[in-house]
């Protein structure tokens, strides 16, 4: 999976739920956060690095 | 101290801490809340003055130096007032001010500090702004410092916290658990993990209201003895 992808595939699953998400000093609706992670933004790597993290932990945990 | 100033902040103060006050004000603590236009120095130094405070929660937006109240653009806690926290025990619900703040304060004297070395996120319902299952329960769970628990106890208790709500969020959401992960991976405990609310000394401030009032009372009656005694002596 290139980071194209996976930058669609988490901004998709941010959409699908809805949540707003307050992230440092501001509140992000859902659609932004979203446009901020397909965008590649300071803190659409953020989500993404935390992805990343997340999975190989969840990974990790199952072996 | 909860500022309250926009959306982010007021979250913290109306949506989080009031559940940190309920617990303290249960088990009978003397809680002094200082909260919107409160939340200023001023405040927080006479307060320090009067009372001396076990436990200090500041919440609002952080900085890697300052939490920042009543307003943006003025602090309330920053590396010129870490001495204000000596000998208490700090919690920190800001972004970022476990870099180089909470190491301060522990510096200064502080027993121990709870904060984030990153940014601190939240996820909240999008209409009430109502804070996901085990965000405030995480954020919250240092309140066990009030049922007489060590500092590095009630650290590897929200720990714990983060822990079983990530569980539950890998099964509901996992972009919402990976936030919570970020948030447990950022918070940090600074200091001597031995600390704790010593009994004897809560019982001894709250108590300091009670001798002011009872020497008040006593040097009363007896400047009204030494006045009318020299009458008594005449009749």
């Amino acid at each position: 999976m290139s980071l194209e992808e996976l930058r669609k595939v988490v901004a998709d699953a941010i959409r699908r739920k809805g949540y707003m998400t307050v992230l440092g000093n501001k509140a992000y609706t859902a659609e932004e956060l979203a446009k901020e992670v397909e965008a590649g933004t300071e803190i659409g790597n953020k989500i993404i690095e935390w992805v990343v993290r997340g999975t190989l932990e969840r990974y990790s945990l199952k072996k | 101290m909860r500022a309250d100033f926009d959306l982010v902040s007021g979250i913290l103060s109306t949506k989080i801490m009031p559940d940190v006050i309920d617990y303290a004000r249960k088990r009978s603590y003397l809680v002094e809340d200082l909260y919107k236009e409160r939340a200023n120095k001023t405040e927080l130094l006479g307060n320090f003055l009067r009372r001396y405070p076990l436990v200090v929660w500041l919440a609002s937006h952080g900085f890697e130096d300052a939490v920042i109240g009543p307003e943006e653009g003025q602090t309330i806690a920053d590396l010129a007032n870490t001495v204000w926290f000596n000998g208490k025990i700090v919690v920190i619900n800001a972004c970022l001010t476990g870099r180089k703040l909470a190491p301060a304060m522990v510096e200064s004297g502080a027993k121990a500090v709870f904060a984030f070395v990153d940014l601190l996120t939240l996820r909240v319902d999008a209409n009430t702004y109502e804070p996901l299952p085990g965000f405030k329960e995480c954020l919250t769970k240092p309140k066990v410092l009030y049922d007489g628990v060590k500092a590095k106890d009630a650290y590897d208790a929200t720990i714990a916290e983060y822990n079983k709500w990530i569980d539950f969020w890998d099964k509901e959401d996992p972009t919402t658990a990976d936030v919570l992960r970020a948030d447990r991976d950022a918070f940090m405990m600074f200091g001597t993990g031995e600390s704790k609310i010593a009994l004897s000394t809560y019982v001894f401030m709250g108590m300091t209201d009670i001798f002011i009032l009872a020497f008040i009372v006593l040097y009363g009656i007896l400047q009204s003895v030494r006045a009318i005694m020299p009458l008594l002596r005449r009749g």
